[in-house]
């Protein structure tokens, strides 16, 4: 029982493609792409999340995997769970080393220091730095974004994306109750699901068993397809939308209701079909461009939202590391409890936040930054003289990388 | 061109019973605007602006999934046909005409998701500069993960679909120059759209003054050049004799 309402909570978190209650953990249902770094998405998901999923109450499990937007409160309290789980640092500061070369330069040339900007100028940021990004962007793929260039960094993000550190109260849910609040009585009564091919194989398997679709009724398509969580409230739609599909198949081809047949049954026509060829050829090739241009702009809109993320991550890093860094001298942390992680977490936070610096002054000079950033460079480093003595050749070696960036900006 | 224009222009151009389904831009704006303007205390502003913009998410996601849903089933339709096809009992032109037909809707609601999407990340935007608030980041996270953006089954579908198109269509010896000819009623709204889409496409990835969240890199040059060389065809069918 318990497994049942954990793989629901799965998949319906996963991609809302699942079918529902139909969860089989070997394969991907619904989400049978062929491209393998989706395919590795949709693993990672899983994995994450069914680490962290909540166990729903049997009276509200159909609900739920029925209803893509579940109540409210259902979902703040998944959203809090599983949006922004804790994580460790370790996983946060991997995410660099994971991503192939190009995107690396563009995390590292997205990611902002800075503790003197406070949160609310954040946003703005984000902008100039997704600004930056996708100028890098533009400079470092040439026409199509390709998508398996990406794929490690997908793989990569998406791991990130599972192991956020809890926010901090600031960024916690603005308006926190309201949170894509659905219309509850909508999703009650009449609860909307997705369909699959797999799920719809299913379905004309049980119409055809029970005689064809005008036999067949819903509460024997229901009885016999034995999909948990599929009410007759589904299956009549469904049923209604297959019904129409199958009495004239060409006709609802037409889709568009004004669709005009009678000149492709005019005799003289039919001397030109070489020519309808051709212009449905044409229609086609547009219609692929289109297509794949959607799926660029798509994947790139993501990996923005990625970039936002991450950016965000950095800063609450930044604040943290900053106040850790007021800590006492080293000996005296040894003393508490966790020690080792301690010290290896707060050296890390360290090494990410000089890294930040660098960067950040590396933006500052190309970008000339808004006026709370009128201080020369040297004066913007908020840690004491000896830290920053300590590492200057990491320094010359990230500052590099950095220049080599900022100098195709230029 | 604007936004608000260009999805103003969309929606003329986009097939008729999807009209009404689009997002409210000009709506939200007018809130935004309204709600910069005359501040309420705080929290319920944010609320009622919340409220609407949950509102249009319910109703995309339910157009998105609807048409989803025909979509499959019209697809294992469309194969069966196929296999008829191709085993060699049925009318080539027709299914060739439908599966086009097919595969342009498919895409269409791709574009439509996509469409859609840009206008709630401008519209977040817009709040957040209007308000000072910090909506945009969480909403829009949220918005990411809902069905109405999560188009892997449309792609896929449209994958297959592009499969099945190579079959029946004979080998092409590269794209030549052909005039429109006539055609129904149902390609000519769908090939406008088409158009229409990669014209918003290429207008959003020319590079804006304002640089913001989408300003995505230029198309390459075929696009634009596939671009001049078409011209959008007549709204009245050109008959062939």
């Amino acid at each position: 029982m318990e497994r049942e309402f954990k793989s629901n909570h799965v998949s319906q978190l996963d991609t809302y493609t699942s079918s529902v209650g139909v969860v089989k953990p070997s394969s991907d249902i619904g989400f049978t792409s062929d491209l393998p770094e989706e395919r590795q998405k949709s693993n990672v998901l899983l994995r994450s999340q069914s680490a962290n999923c909540v166990i729903m109450p049997p009276s509200t499990s159909y609900t739920y995997a029925g209803g893509y937007l579940p109540s409210s409160d259902k979902f703040s309290q998944e959203f809090n769970e599983n949006s922004w789980c804790p994580a460790s640092l370790e996983d946060i500061l991997d995410y660099p080393d994971n991503v192939t070369a190009a995107s690396n330069q563009i995390q590292s040339n997205c990611a902002m220091s800075a503790c003197s900007i406070k949160q609310n100028e954040l946003s703005d940021l984000t902008e100039l730095m997704n600004d930056y990004c996708l100028e890098l962007f533009n400079e470092s793929d040439d026409n199509n974004v390709q998508p398996k260039v990406d794929q490690p960094s997908s793989n990569a993000s998406l791991h990130q994306q599972n192991t956020y550190p809890s926010i901090s109260s600031s960024m916690e849910l603005v308006g926190s109750a309201s949170w894509l609040s659905p219309s509850t009585m909508a999703s009650a009564t009449k609860p909307r699901m997705r369909w699959t091919p797999e799920l719809h194989d299913k379905f004309v398997e049980a119409v055809n068993h029970l005689g064809g679709s005008e036999r067949a009724t819903p509460k024997s398509v229901l009885k016999f397809m034995q999909v948990d969580g599929l009410t007759i409230y589904h299956i009549k739609s469904h049923l209604q939308k297959y019904r129409t599909t199958r009495v004239r198949p060409g006709l609802s081809e037409g889709a568009v209701e004004n669709n005009n047949n009678s000149s492709i049954q005019n005799p003289s026509f039919s001397l030109k079909c070489g020519d309808i060829t051709e212009a449905l050829r044409l229609q086609v090739e547009l219609q692929k461009r289109l297509h794949e241009q959607l799926e660029v702009q798509r994947k790139l809109q993501l990996q923005i939202e990625e970039q936002g993320k991450y950016l965000q991550i950095m800063f609450e890093k930044q604040k943290d590391g900053f106040d850790k860094l007021k800590a006492p001298f080293p000996s005296e942390r040894l003393s508490e409890p966790t020690e080792n992680e301690t010290s290896e977490k707060d050296q890390k936070e360290t090494e990410s936040v000089h890294q930040m610096n660098e960067i950040f002054l590396e933006v500052e000079d190309i970008h000339k930054l808004t006026n709370h950033q009128s201080n020369p460079p040297d004066d913007i480093r908020p840690y004491p003289a000896s830290e920053s003595d300590q590492s200057p050749p990491e320094k010359r070696k990230r500052g590099e990388d950095e220049d080599r960036c900022s100098k195709r900006l230029c | 061109m604007k936004f608000g224009k260009r999805l103003k222009r969309q929606i003329e151009e986009t097939l008729p019973e999807w009209r009404d389904k689009f997002l409210s831009y000009k709506d939200l704006k007018k809130l935004v605007r309204l709600i910069s303007a005359a501040p309420p205390s705080g929290d319920s502003a944010e609320d009622q602006f919340i409220r609407l913009l949950d509102a249009e998410i319910h109703k995309l996601n339910s157009f998105f999934v609807e048409q989803e849903e025909d979509f499959i089933i019209r697809q294992k339709e469309l194969q069966e046909r196929f296999r008829e096809v191709m085993e060699g009992h049925g009318d080539m032109t027709s299914i060739r005409k439908d599966i086009v037909n097919f595969h342009g809707e498919m895409v269409l609601l791709e574009n439509y998701s996509s469409v859609n999407y840009t206008g709630l990340a401008k519209i977040l935007k817009k709040y957040d500069k209007r308000t000072g608030a910090l909506l945009r980041l969480p909403f829009i996270e949220k918005v990411l993960k809902q069905p109405f953006f999560t188009t892997e089954l449309v792609s896929k579908l449209v994958k297959d679909c592009e499969s099945m198109i190579e079959a029946i269509f004979p080998e092409r010896e590269g794209m030549s120059r052909v005039e429109r000819k006539a055609a129904g009623a149902a390609e000519q709204i769908i090939f406008r759209n088409t158009m229409a889409a990669l014209a918003t496409i290429e207008e959003l990835r020319k590079g804006s003054s304002t640089y913001g969240h989408f300003s995505l890199p230029p198309i390459g040059s075929p696009e634009a050049d596939l671009l001049l060389t078409l011209q959008p065809p007549s709204p009245i069918p050109i008959v062939m004799n």
